[in-house]
């Protein structure tokens, strides 16, 4: 530990040799000592040997300034420009460049700042910040500042990988993003790209730096080279389950529509999918509306309003269809037994409130009819009761009936609430009711024709 | 590989004024338990009839499923019955008004 006060002073030749090597001593050790020098000069170092601390006398010669701390045994740097910006005081601090900090001892964080200060956003103020970074550059809309970036895996060169930076996105200066950049290039050395921008607004852009809606979110995908959109995928393979969902709601409610995908269900290996489209009425809970099947086809439980544009005017509103078949079946008015049949089975297709029937009912026996009357049951639907004008007839062509062609003229005819149809014959001055006898045991009816059902 | 035949009854509706029951019966064919192909049979259950002398007399539901039957006997009160028995009564008898023996 040697200090001096670098003056030599007039004396012997052998004094002056001892306060030459005092100095020069003091000089090597930067004035080391428990204490500071007692003659201090601008730009002054002093090793403070009781702290271990390395000071640098500041220019005006009027204070110390902290330079590092090392360890008293470990000999690291324990701390650096502990001082650099004091506590409680504004300016503009000290400004670093090309510092390479590096401390090998610290695996879990290589650098840790703390900010003690509850962050308040003001960018004027910056109370809080942890860190705040600058670049060069000027302004305009685009263009970037205060890169921060992330090396890659080379090395020995010690190049960025990609960065996060801060974006103009406006011609107003005072307007800024968050730009994201990645390196895509095989080429070792490349410029980063920008791939990702959250512009001033919160709108975000993947894909493109301008925004070209008033979408908050836009993806583009590249005009060549593949690339699609959005993918929401579930870690599973089951083959009835929940994919993904996107919600719509707002401060009343979360889920007043959602767009679900699920796997389809239908038994396979999970490799089928259906799309699922969901409302919220007023009071009631999100309900599934549309399906389209994993093999096309789509279903709407509320049915279809047709030519309406967007409206849902119930007489507009198709909400059923349906194929099958029925069994007609010949009766008498009062009773009926013993009646055998080549082929009962009949079509019907219902179309919203319709139900057109066609088929033929080939007798083989007409059995026993009992009343006065004879009629055809097994209708599929029941009829509709509203229309005072009860008869909705229905075409046929009959064959082998009593009467021979002059017997033939005859028209099933479907009433309100029966399940089956009374059976007429056309004829001068009005029909007439058919009557047991009007069939034969190898009568054979075609019918083809449509009624009306209540809903 | 597994084919199999089985029929449901999808729908029990109780539809109009009479209460009348709407059935669809499907029928399923299922590979290895896969349903490959459905196919649906439609008829009715009316709550009541009449006989030749248009008094009313019981809708046969003895071969029904139970739970069919259920539902008819929950939804066929006695009332309805002869409601419809009388529709069909007075609806005879209009047409023969129209159709003299």
């Amino acid at each position: 530990m040697t200090q001096a006060d670098f003056t030599i002073a007039n004396q012997t030749f052998p004094n002056t040799r001892t306060e030459l090597n005092t100095s020069l001593q003091a000089l090597a050790t930067n004035s080391a000592g428990n204490d500071a020098p007692s003659t201090t000069f601008p730009n002054q170092w002093w090793f403070d040997s009781n702290g271990d601390k390395l000071y640098m006398r500041n220019k005006d010669n009027d204070a110390w300034v902290e330079i590092l701390t090392i360890g008293a045994t470990s000999d690291d740097v324990q701390s650096l420009f502990a001082n650099v910006i004091a506590e409680g005081t504004s300016g503009t601090g000290v400004t670093i460049d090309g510092v390479l900090l590096k401390d090998t001892s610290i695996t879990a964080d290589a650098l840790t700042i703390t900010n003690t200060t509850a962050p308040t956003f003001d960018n004027n103020t910056h109370a809080g910040e942890a860190i705040f970074i600058r670049s060069g550059g000027s302004g305009g809309d685009g263009n970037a500042q205060a890169v921060l970036a992330f090396g890659k895996a080379d090395s020995s060169s010690l190049r960025s990988g990609s960065a996060i930076a801060s974006v103009q996105t406006n011609a107003d200066i005072d307007k800024v993003g968050l730009g994201f950049y990645t390196s895509d290039g095989s080429a070792s050395a490349q410029t980063l790209d920008q791939r990702m921008l959250l512009m001033h607004t919160g709108k975000l852009l993947i894909g493109d730096s301008a925004s070209h809606t008033d979408d908050l979110f836009q993806i583009e995908t590249p005009s060549s080279g593949g690339g699609h959109g959005i993918q929401i995928r579930r870690n599973e393979a089951n083959s009835d389950q929940q994919i993904g969902t996107i919600s719509f709601g707002n401060n009343t409610d979360t889920d007043l529509a959602q767009i679900v995908a699920k796997t389809d269900g239908d038994g396979n290996a999970g490799d089928s999918g259906a799309l699922l489209f969901k409302t919220q009425p007023t009071g009631g809970a999100s309900t599934e509306r549309v399906r389209i099947h994993s093999g096309g086809v789509m279903s709407a439980s509320g049915g279809v309003a047709l030519g309406v544009g967007t409206a849902n005017t119930a007489s507009n509103i198709l909400d059923d269809y349906e194929e099958g078949t029925w069994t007609a079946a010949l009766s008498g008015t009062g009773s009926s037994s013993g009646q055998g049949y080549d082929n009962a089975t009949m079509q019907y297709t219902k179309v919203g409130r319709m139900v057109y029937l066609t088929g033929t009912l080939d007798m083989s026996s007409k059995g026993t009819l009992g009343g006065d009357f004879i009629k055809i049951t097994g209708l599929p639907f029941n009829p509709d009761a509203s229309n005072s004008n009860n008869y909705q007839p229905i075409n046929t062509i009959h064959f082998n009936v009593a009467g021979g062609t002059a017997g033939a003229n005859k028209v099933w005819a479907v009433f309100g609430s029966n399940a089956f149809m009374y059976i007429f014959q056309d004829s001068n001055g009005g029909a007439s009711q058919q009557e047991p006898s009007n069939y034969e045991n190898s009568t054979i009816v075609g019918c083809s024709g449509a009624y009306l059902t209540a809903s | 590989m597994a084919i199999t035949k089985e029929t449901q009854t999808t729908k029990i509706e109780v539809v109009g004024e009479y209460k009348h029951i709407q059935l669809a019966e499907d029928t399923i064919i299922k590979e290895n338990g896969v349903e490959i192909s459905r196919s649906r049979h439609r008829r009715m259950l009316q709550c009541s009839d009449i006989d030749a002398e248009k008094k009313q007399i019981a809708f046969d539901i003895s071969t029904e499923s139970t739970e069919v039957q259920n539902v008819c006997n929950a939804v066929w009160t006695d009332e309805i019955k002869t409601a419809y028995a009388n529709k069909l009564k007075v609806e005879l008898e209009n047409l023969e008004k129209s159709n003299p023996q």
